[in-house]
C-alpha cells in the first residue's frame, strides 16, 4: 500500500460530494448558530455548508478544531433498535398468543472524513470491544465494516489535549484507511489499508498519484511533521508510563485521595457521552400496546442508577466508588482486559465537565498519593 | 478452573446475534414464598430445544417482552435441559412481570451465559454448600448434579438459611433431601418460631457452630450480599483455603456477553468471567465484590 | 483586588469553621480560566480558597447532597445569586436553615470561561490576568487583551439582587460593584415569541436534536434533589423513552421546567453546563415570568415564603377560573 496521492485543496469539496453519492460522508463542521463543531452528514447540510471562512452559511467546514462529540456515534449510535417484537394471536387457537421477533438494521456505507488521530485510535479500541471477546456484536460490526476512515494529521494543541501522554501521537495514522497531511495548496494522501486503496482508486478524478521520488519526500515530511507535533504536545504533558498505570492504580485503589478528587462530581453523563472510547450501554424495551422494540442506549457509569439492583442493593452507591470505577476502567481494567488504555487523550471529558474535573490531574494526584 | 470458551458449548448463544432471544413457553409456575415464584419454561422451537444444554451455575437473560430483560440463574437440573426453571423475587418491574406470568405465555431467553461450577474438578472431594434465601437457586442445579453423580463425590452437606420457615424456597426439594442419606441437610431460620425444631440463628453463626472440616472440602456459598460476606469470613476462620471456596455473584447485567460493560467488578465481567468465582480470584481484585 | 477579597473570605471562613464540618468553596481550577469547587474539612486547608471573577459555579448544587452526607453543619461560599438557591431549598424544607452556614460574598459579576475559550478558538491558555476592564491572556500565539465586559455570564447582565438581601450568616463585602452591561432579561424570550408557533416548534426541534441526554442540566441544578429517583428513568410506568430523539428530549426538558415552576432561581447553571449549547434558560425564564405574573412570586428571596405551587388557595387572585359546567 505504498501508493501516495495528492489532492488539490480546491478539489476537496467536489471529491467529498462525489463520495457522498454512494455513502454517508461525515465531515467536521461548525454550526454557526450555536458555535458547536460536530461531525455532520454531508448530504444533510450540503446546501448550508461553506468550505471557507468567508462564506455566510450556517455550517462551515472546520478541519482544525476538535469536535465536541466524538465520531463514535457513526458506528455506535446513541441508541439503536436491537429487535422488534409483537404479540400475535394464533388464528387457530385464539387463546394462544405467540411472539414474533424480527431484526432489521441499517448499515449504510459511511465515510468519516477529517478524523483526528485520537479519534481514530478510539475507533480501534471500540473495534476491540465489539469485535473481539466471546462473541462479536453484529450491530456494531456491520456498521464498522461499511465505514471508511479518513484522517487528517493534527498540528494544533488545544487546551485539553494530551494524546502523547497516553501513547498517541498527532500524526498516528495506524488505524486509519487514508491519512491526509495538509501541504500548501494541496493535501497529501497516504493509503494504509485495502479499504483506503479502493477508495483512492475510485477517486482517480480528484486524487493524483505522486511519483516515487515525491512520495518519498512526502513521507519523510509527514514523519517530520508528526515528530514536531508530538514534541509540541509532549512539552506540555510528560509521557506517563502507560504499561505501569494499571499496576499503580491497583496499588492506589484504597488511596485516601479518591474522596477528595471525586466529591465534586455531580454524577452526570457529559464526560461519558463525549468520550470516544466509552462503550457502556443499557438495554430497554419500549412497548406500545401489543408490539414494541428492544433497544440499546448509551449509559453512564457515574449514575447512581447504573449499578442499582432491583433488590435495592447498590454496589457503588456513592460517587467516590463510581468515579473510582470510571478512572480505573479507563486506565486499569481495560488495560488488563484488552491491553490498551481506554483513553486517547482527546480531552473532551475535561472540556465539558461542568465542575472542572480534569482526569489527567486526578490520575496524577491519585498515583502520587498511593498510600491509603 | 474450567475455562472452556462458552461459544464452544452447544447452545443458542452460538447464534450470530447474541441479543436475539429464543422464545420459550411458560409451562408451570410455583409459588415458593409469598414474594418468590419459580417459573418453568420450555424453548418453543423444537430444534433449539433439542440442541440446548447448560451447566450448573450458568445464567440466562429472561425477558417478558415490553418489560425488559433480567438475569437469572437456570436452577433446574442440567441433566434435563428441555425444561428450564427460574426463580424470581418480586422486587422490580421485570420480576413483577415474570411473577405474573401464567402457563402458555411467551418469554424470551438468552442462554446459557457465563461460566459454571467446576464440578469435574471437585470430584473426589467433600462438598459444603451454604445458601441463604433465594440464594439457593444457583446452588440447586449443583446439588442435583452431585446427587446424580453421587459416587464421584464424598460427603455433601447443605446449610440452608432463611428468615422464617415460610421464606424457604424449594420446600419439596428440602423435604426430599431431609429424608435422603445422600445429603446432610441443616436448616436455620433467623428467629425461633413455633413448630420449628431445626437450627435458629444467622447463617454464618450456625456455620461457625457446625465447624465443618476444611480437609478435602470445597465450600460453595450464595445468598444476600451481607450473608455471603460473613459466610466467607467464617470459612476463612475455619481455615478453608480461598482456592476451595466458591461463590456466585450478581451484578446488574445487560448484554450478558461482555460488551455492555455494566457488570464489572474490577477488571472482571460477571457475565463472562463469572458468575462463579473462587474466593482466590476475588481476593485478587481490588474492588470489593460485596 | 481579588487577592484582598480572597484573604477576607479565608479569614471569615476561619471564623465560621468551628461551627461546620465541611466548607464548600472555590479553589484553583485545572486551567487559568477555570475554578474548581472544593470541600474543605480541615481548618488548615482553608487557604486553598479563592474568589475571583471566574467563580461562576453555583455551589448550592452541593447543598442538599452535603447536608445528607455530613452529620454536622455545612458551610458554603456563595454569591448572592447562589444564596437564592439555598434560600429556596430552606423554604422548601429540603435543608435545615440552622445546619447551613452561608458565607455570602458580594459580587461584581462573574465571567463565563467558555465564552473566553470559544473566543480564543479553544487554544491552550498559559496564564490569565483578569481585571475589571480587561482580561490579559497568554496563549501559544502570545499575549492578548480582551474586554472583560464581553465575557460576563448571561445572568449578570440582568442581575438585580442587592447584596444585603442575601446576607446569609456572614457577609463579605466586595469593593467592586457589578460591572456587567445591563441587558433585558427577557430579550431572547421576546425574540422567540415574535415567531409563529410553527417556527417556535422548529426552533426547539433544532435545539433538542442536539441534546445528548447527559443530564448535566438536571444534575447541576441545586433544586433538582431527586435526580437519583428521577421520573425519566422510571421503568414503570415507562413515562420516558431513553431513545435520544428531539421529541423525547423536549419532553424531558418540559418535565424539568414543570418541576422547577416556582422554584427556579435562574442561576443559569443548566444552560452553562450543557455540552451542546442548548438555550435551556429560555424555557426557565418563560416559566418564571408566568409565576411572577400569576403569583407575584420570585423564588429564593424569602426563606419564610411558601412557594406558590406548594400551597393551595381556594381563590387565586390572578387566575380567572373557567366556569365548570
Amino acid at each position: 500500500m505504498e501508493t501516495i496521492y495528492t489532492l488539490k485543496k480546491q478539489d476537496l469539496k467536489p471529491w467529498l460530494e462525489s463520495l457522498a453519492q454512494d455513502s454517508d460522508v461525515y465531515v467536521p463542521a461548525r454550526d454557526r448558530d450555536n458555535s458547536l463543531v460536530d461531525f455532520f452528514n454531508l448530504s444533510e447540510i450540503k446546501d448550508d455548508l461553506g468550505f471557507g471562512q468567508g462564506q455566510e452559511k450556517r455550517y462551515v467546514l472546520d478541519l482544525v478544531e476538535k469536535t465536541k462529540r466524538s465520531p463514535k456515534q457513526v458506528m455506535y449510535p446513541h441508541w439503536e433498535d436491537l429487535l422488534d417484537f409483537s404479540y400475535e394471536k394464533d388464528p387457530e387457537n385464539i387463546e394462544d398468543e405467540k411472539i414474533k421477533l424480527s431484526v432489521s438494521q441499517e448499515a449504510p456505507n459511511s465515510i468519516i472524513f477529517g478524523l483526528k488521530s485520537c479519534d481514530c485510535q478510539a475507533i480501534a479500541k471500540m473495534d476491540a470491544v465489539f469485535g473481539q471477546g466471546i462473541v462479536k456484536d453484529p450491530y456494531y460490526m456491520k456498521r464498522r465494516e461499511n465505514t471508511v476512515l479518513i484522517s487528517l494529521g493534527c498540528d494544533t494543541v488545544f487546551e485539553d489535549c494530551f494524546c502523547t501522554a497516553v501513547g498517541g501521537s498527532p500524526y498516528g495514522f495506524d488505524h486509519t484507511d487514508l491519512g491526509l497531511m495538509e501541504d500548501g495548496d494541496h493535501y497529501v494522501v497516504f493509503v494504509y489499508t485495502k479499504k483506503g486503496n479502493a477508495l483512492a482508486q475510485a477517486s482517480n478524478s480528484y486524487l493524483a498519484k505522486a511519483d516515487a521520488k515525491d512520495g518519498q519526500d512526502y513521507k519523510s515530511r509527514m514523519q517530520e511533521r508528526g515528530r514536531k507535533a508530538s514534541e509540541k504536545m509532549s512539552s506540555m504533558w510528560p509521557k506517563t508510563a502507560v504499561e505501569d498505570m494499571a499496576e499503580h492504580l491497583n496499588k492506589a485503589f484504597d488511596a485516601s485521595q479518591w474522596k477528595k478528587v471525586s466529591q465534586q462530581c455531580i454524577s452526570c453523563g457529559a464526560c461519558t457521552f463525549v468520550c470516544p472510547t466509552c462503550y457502556c450501554f443499557d438495554i430497554r424495551d419500549d412497548k406500545d400496546n401489543r408490539q414494541g422494540k428492544r433497544y440499546r442506549c448509551w449509559d453512564f457509569c457515574t449514575s447512581y442508577l447504573y449499578t442499582l439492583e432491583a433488590s435495592g442493593h447498590n454496589p457503588r452507591e456513592d460517587i467516590q466508588k463510581r468515579y473510582k470505577n470510571k478512572v480505573n476502567c479507563k486506565y486499569n481494567y481495560n488495560f488488563q482486559r484488552q491491553g490498551h488504555l481506554y483513553c486517547v487523550g482527546c480531552g473532551r471529558c475535561v472540556e465539558v465537565c461542568p465542575v472542572d474535573m480534569d482526569i489527567r490531574q486526578i490520575v496524577a494526584a491519585v498515583l502520587k498519593s498511593k498510600q491509603p | 478452573m474450567d475455562k472452556t470458551n462458552i461459544v464452544e458449548s452447544k447452545h443458542v448463544m452460538a447464534k450470530e446475534n447474541p441479543y436475539l432471544p429464543s422464545v420459550a413457553v411458560v409451562k408451570k409456575t410455583i409459588k415458593e414464598t409469598p414474594n418468590i415464584i419459580s417459573v418453568q419454561v420450555m424453548l418453543e422451537d423444537e430444534s433449539e430445544r433439542d440442541s440446548f444444554s447448560f451447566k450448573p451455575g450458568q445464567v440466562a437473560q429472561l425477558s417478558v417482552f415490553g418489560s425488559g430483560e433480567s438475569t437469572f440463574v437456570i436452577n433446574s437440573p442440567a441433566s434435563d435441559p428441555s425444561m428450564l426453571q427460574f426463580t424470581v423475587m418480586k422486587v422490580g418491574v421485570n420480576t413483577t412481570a415474570i411473577s405474573n406470568l401464567s402457563p402458555g405465555e411467551r418469554v424470551g431467553i438468552r442462554a446459557p451465559l457465563g461460566n459454571w461450577f467446576p464440578c469435574q474438578a471437585w470430584e473426589g472431594k467433600k462438598i459444603l454448600i451454604v445458601g441463604g434465601g433465594i440464594g439457593l437457586a444457583p446452588l440447586r442445579p449443583l446439588i442435583f448434579h452431585i446427587l446424580e453423580n453421587r459416587k464421584k463425590y464424598k460427603d455433601l452437606t447443605l446449610l440452608y438459611a432463611a428468615k422464617t420457615p415460610d421464606d424457604r424456597c424449594y420446600k419439596a426439594d428440602l423435604k426430599q433431601w431431609e429424608a435422603s442419606k445422600d445429603i446432610n441437610l441443616a436448616q436455620t431460620i433467623d428467629t425461633a418460631c413455633h413448630g420449628w425444631d431445626e437450627e435458629v440463628g444467622l447463617c454464618p453463626h450456625v456455620l461457625e457452630k457446625m465447624k465443618p472440616s476444611p480437609e478435602g472440602t470445597v465450600a460453595v456459598t450464595c445468598g444476600p450480599p451481607i450473608m455471603i460476606k460473613f459466610t466467607l469470613e467464617v470459612l476463612k476462620k475455619l481455615n478453608f483455603d480461598s482456592s476451595h471456596v466458591y461463590t456466585t455473584l450478581e451484578r446488574r447485567m445487560k448484554c450478558g456477553v461482555g460488551k455492555c460493560g455494566r457488570c464489572n467488578i474490577g477488571e472482571k465481567f460477571v457475565c463472562v468471567d463469572g458468575p462463579v468465582f473462587s474466593l482466590e480470584e476475588l481476593e485478587k481484585i481490588p474492588e470489593p465484590f460485596i | 483586588m481579588a487577592k484582598k477579597l480572597t484573604e477576607t473570605i479565608i479569614a471569615k471562613a476561619e471564623e465560621l469553621f468551628d461551627q461546620v464540618e465541611v466548607m464548600a468553596g472555590y479553589s484553583k481550577g485545572s486551567n487559568p480560566l477555570k475554578v474548581s469547587p472544593c470541600f474543605i474539612e480541615k481548618k488548615q486547608d482553608l487557604d486553598q480558597l479563592i474568589f475571583d471573577k471566574l467563580c461562576i459555579n453555583n455551589l448550592a448544587t452541593y447543598a442538599y447532597r452535603l447536608s445528607k452526607q455530613v452529620k454536622g453543619n455545612i458551610g458554603m461560599v456563595l454569591k448572592p445569586c447562589d444564596a437564592k438557591a439555598v434560600n429556596q431549598l430552606i423554604s422548601e424544607e429540603l435543608i435545615d436553615r440552622a445546619a447551613c452556614k452561608m458565607l455570602v460574598v458580594g459580587c461584581a459579576g462573574v465571567l463565563d470561561h467558555q465564552k473566553i475559550s470559544r473566543h480564543l478558538g479553544g487554544a491552550r491558555v498559559f496564564s490569565a490576568n483578569i481585571g475589571p476592564e480587561t482580561i490579559e491572556v497568554e496563549t501559544a500565539e502570545g499575549k492578548k487583551e480582551l474586554k472583560t465586559a464581553d465575557f460576563y455570564a448571561d445572568k449578570c447582565h440582568w442581575c438585580s439582587i442587592s447584596d444585603q438581601d442575601m446576607g446569609g450568616d456572614v457577609f463579605v463585602e466586595n469593593q467592586q460593584k457589578l460591572q456587567a452591561p445591563k441587558k433585558d432579561r427577557f430579550e431572547d424570550v421576546k425574540q422567540l415569541e415574535k415567531l409563529d408557533l410553527d417556527q417556535i416548534e422548529a426552533y426547539w426541534k433544532d435545539e433538542f436534536s442536539r441534546c445528548i441526554r447527559c443530564y448535566a442540566c438536571r444534575n447541576v441544578c441545586p433544586l433538582e434533589v431527586c435526580q437519583d429517583q428521577c421520573i425519566v428513568h422510571l421503568d414503570f410506568p415507562n413515562w420516558q423513552s431513553q431513545k435520544v430523539v428531539p421529541s423525547e428530549n423536549k419532553f424531558f426538558q418540559l418535565i424539568r421546567v414543570m418541576h422547577l415552576a416556582g422554584r427556579c432561581v435562574e442561576c443559569g447553571e443548566c444552560q452553562r453546563v450543557c455540552p451542546q449549547n442548548i438555550g435551556l434558560l429560555k424555557m426557565m425564564k418563560k416559566m418564571n415570568q408566568q409565576i411572577e405574573t400569576l403569583f407575584n412570586f420570585t423564588p429564593g428571596m424569602d426563606v419564610e415564603a411558601k412557594p406558590p405551587l406548594l400551597t393551595y388557595k381556594t381563590v387565586e387572585e390572578n387566575i380567572e377560573e373557567e366556569e365548570l359546567i
